[in-house]
């Protein structure tokens, strides 16, 4: 038990981590909704009542698409793209998908290389698309439900105006749906652009994320 | 495996999210007949009973700054007793279109209650209500 908690301690601390924030958004979220309840009329929610309601369920999935979206587009741009000095980055002359050598794909990889990959051919080729095929499946079915529990919400808000509900199309192209999802993209998008930078020239002792103390600013790649 | 478990675990909490996005509906046969009998109470000029289908701002907003009671100042909505032809309900609101007239409904402990209604469309804007709580 102790060596499995070892062994698996980002993940773990990551887990408990996404836990005790679903906790706490669900208990400032409830009290904030039933405030305006207050203000709108409506009926005061308990906490499972709110949890279960699309109010909870939109906020949730707006962070969680913007993350996969962060997450995807990170993982298929650093294949093109490269940042001269950053440990975010390959280094400059390893542009693209690289040989099936560099990778250990088919003949080139050694007993422990995952099955798939010792196969060859199209199990090689779908494994080795296999990190950003399933980001960008959860993005897109965490932004599937955003719109659903966002239109959700917004009807309920709608009503409680007096104003006609929208339906799924109509709320899909509308301002309060596409404000939503761009407030999380950017953020998302600055914090790759400020993690590419600052690791040019900032360092973390320890961390895989950094370079190593020593290295030099336009060394690029951690091991440099 | 651990693997294939964190993906089926993600997919079935979004799957629980765009359940929980649907709503929960209140039933929207109970929002329908509240908003018929509350036209019906105001044709049959019985304020008292539509006034007990008012919400508690609907029932203030109904007598204004006049010193009538709601059972008074509610008959002057105009109101035509019709068949309900649609009932759309999102979480605890609901929206009765009920003969010409549009009614707002909202759910509360006691069940479904009007909180606008004599409401009129405004392009761009909120209906307007002759009853607006």
């Amino acid at each position: 038990m102790r060596r499995f908690v070892r062994d698996n301690g980002l993940t773990l601390a990551f887990l408990v981590l996404l836990v005790l924030a679903l906790v706490g958004q669900a208990f400032s979220g409830v009290a904030e909704f039933n405030h305006q309840q207050v203000v709108d009329g409506g009926q005061q929610l308990s906490l499972w009542q709110y949890v279960s309601s699309s109010s909870f369920a939109v906020d949730v999935a707006e962070n969680w698409q913007s993350e996969y979206l962060q997450f995807a587009l990170y993982i298929l741009a650093t294949i093109w793209l490269v940042q001269r000095g950053s440990s975010e980055s390959k280094t400059l002359d390893d542009i693209g998908i690289q040989s099936d050598e560099a990778q250990k794909v088919g003949r080139y990889a050694t007993p422990r290389s995952p099955a798939w990959a010792r196969a060859g051919g199209w199990r090689a080729a779908l494994y080795g698309r296999s990190l950003g095929t399933v980001m960008a499946f959860f993005f897109f079915l965490s932004l599937a439900a955003q719109s659903v529990a966002g239109q959700a919400a917004y009807n309920v808000e709608l009503l409680h105006q007096h104003e006609d509900p929208v339906s799924w199309q109509r709320y899909a192209t509308s301002a309060e749906f596409w404000n939503r999802t761009t407030q999380n993209w950017q953020s998302e998008f600055l914090a790759v652009a400020s993690m590419a930078a600052f690791a040019i020239y900032l360092r973390q002792r320890g961390s895989p994320e950094s370079k190593l103390v020593g290295a030099a600013h336009d060394a690029t790649a951690q091991d440099s | 495996m651990r693997l294939m478990r964190l993906s089926v675990s993600v997919c079935l909490l979004l799957g629980a999210i765009v359940v929980a996005g649907c709503g929960t509906s209140a039933g929207k046969h109970d929002a329908g007949d509240v908003a018929a009998r509350f036209v019906a109470a105001v044709s049959a000029r019985n304020g008292a009973a539509a006034c007990g289908l008012l919400t508690e701002q609907a029932r203030e907003s109904v007598s204004g700054a006049t010193e009538a009671s709601c059972a008074e100042a509610v008959l002057n909505v105009d109101e035509h007793g019709s068949p309900v032809h649609r009932v759309v309900v999102w979480g605890d609101a609901a929206q009765v279109r009920i003969g010409t007239d549009v009614v707002f409904l909202v759910h509360l402990r006691m069940g479904w209650r009007v909180a606008a209604a004599g409401c009129q469309p405004q392009l761009g804007a909120p209906y307007k209500c002759d009853v607006d709580g």
